[in-house]
């Protein structure tokens, strides 16, 4: 049933983005008077487990940064300092999210070839 | 309306298993019209059991050779509003089709499935799935069905709308996942699909390497195969759309990287460090399996099955890739559907 293979690449962050925009989409609803208190709930137990996600990642990149820096100085050919500066940090947060866009990007623009209405 | 309600149960040598799973429906809070098991040909005890239980047994007069042609033998006989899907192999928690079956009072809802738990946690295997499901189960799916789009209404457990099941031609057996397949159609047709985490069921699991390798092959060829077979009727929908596609590349591009790019630079480098690569996500992992453990009272289980779920996921990717290789390069399609629970 679960063919991929989970958290692994971009599906995690695909889904980490999904949970994030739930409270968004729902609040949209609300005011739609769409809403209700059980579909909040699911709201907030998805987003919360999006936000522990989140935090171990962080706690997980903090912990890296303490082992890991001596050995990337010796493996990538650039100044130690350069690695951790800001625009480096900043292309690595956005690389993933950038490479999802892409796909999806592809993706839509191959579903305009693709479409093929069905009847109902 | 589960009075309204036919239960199908496939079942090809189950003697070991299908007397709890009857046991289960009938011992449901609110009980099926009908049980009908589909003997197909076993060659073992399991027809016999199932009649000495009151359901009824049909027989077809060879082994049709897939779950769906077990399946669709039995759907001819089925006149109720509601049919139900179940493996031979399969519990249900007692309240489990009370839970499910009320999403369907909206006429535009074709199927619902609900959450899978396996019942043995015992071998590496078994573990590794446990916390495949726990993550999937608490994760992915409700976010998908927060979106209108859970990618599988499960064949371990589902429940459908009879009509909408009919006019699909019941289950399909031109891919490997006929699930997948049935799911998808349904989307394509612009009905709904729901997913109900409340409703549980409890599977027997691949036990052993043996069972799991096939189980793992059908699904990854499944998987591929559909990709394939409904890339066109499903490309209106963003959601799925981008769903699929983002399982597409990972299963390709993730498998490739913990299979080659990982070792590779470990050796290139002459560097371990790298091999943090295989289980850098751990504590994301964790999360919601641990969420869902707490919640059950597993949480040393969970705990201590984690591990297993990393030896489960590299396995995975010789699969995925395999399916990837003969399915859409060798364009050598899988055909035989192979047991493995």
């Amino acid at each position: 049933m679960n063919v991929g293979l989970p958290t692994t690449g971009l599906g995690g962050i695909f889904y980490i983005l999904s949970g994030l925009l739930m409270p968004f989409i729902e609040l949209i609803y609300t005011f739609r008077e769409k809403s209700s208190t059980a579909r909040w709930k699911v709201v907030f137990r998805q987003v919360g487990i999006t936000m522990g996600i989140l935090a171990l990642i962080w706690i997980t990149s903090l912990v890296l940064k303490i082992f890991i820096p001596n050995q990337a100085s010796n493996l990538i050919p650039v100044e130690t300092n350069a690695i951790y500066s800001i625009s480096y940090i900043r292309i690595v947060l956005a690389s993933p999210i950038l490479a999802l866009g892409t796909i999806l990007g592809i993706s839509w623009i191959a579903s305009l070839f693709l479409r093929k209405r069905p009847a109902k | 309306m589960a009075e309204n309600l036919t239960v199908i149960i496939p079942a090809y040598n189950e003697a070991a298993s299908i007397e709890d799973t009857i046991r289960s429906i009938q011992n449901q809070t609110t009980p099926p019209r009908e049980i009908i098991v589909v003997d197909d040909f076993s060659s073992d005890e399991t027809g016999e059991l199932a009649k000495s239980l009151g359901v009824s047994v049909l027989r077809p007069p060879k082994n049709t050779g897939t779950k769906a042609g077990a399946q669709n033998f039995a759907l001819q006989q089925v006149d109720t509003k509601f049919s139900m899907a179940i493996d031979a192999d399969t519990i249900l928690a007692p309240d489990a089709i009370e839970k499910l079956i009320v999403v369907l009072e909206d006429e535009e809802v074709a199927a619902a499935c609900g959450s899978v738990i396996p019942r043995y946690k015992n071998t590496l295997w078994e573990r590794g799935r446990y916390i495949e499901y726990l993550f999937a189960f608490t994760f992915y799916k409700p976010i998908q069905d927060y979106y209108e789009k859970p990618l599988i209404s499960s064949g371990c457990f589902s429940v459908y709308r009879t009509s909408n099941l009919k006019e699909q031609g019941g289950w399909s057996t031109r891919t490997m996942a006929e699930d997948m397949d049935l799911t998808w159609s349904f989307y394509a047709k612009g009905y709904k699909v729901r997913f109900v985490p409340g409703a549980v069921c409890y599977p027997i699991e691949p036990e052993n390497f043996d069972f799991m390798k096939k189980q793992l092959k059908r699904w990854s060829h499944g998987f591929i195969q559909n990709v394939m077979l409904h890339s066109r009727d499903t490309s209106h929908l963003p959601v799925l759309r981008s769903m699929i596609t983002i399982g597409v590349w990972d299963a390709v591009v993730a498998s490739m990287a913990y299979l080659l790019l990982i070792p590779l630079l470990a050796i290139i480098f002459r560097n371990p460090i790298f091999l943090l690569g295989y289980i850098i996500d751990l504590p994301a992992v964790m999360v919601p399996p641990i969420i869902k453990g707490f919640e059950r009272k597993e949480l040393a289980l969970t705990l201590s099955s984690i591990p297993s779920f990393f030896v489960l996921r590299t396995v995975n990717c010789l699969f995925v890739l395999e399916a990837v290789f003969s399915e859409v390069i060798l364009r050598k399609r899988l055909t035989v559907y192979q047991k493995g629970h």
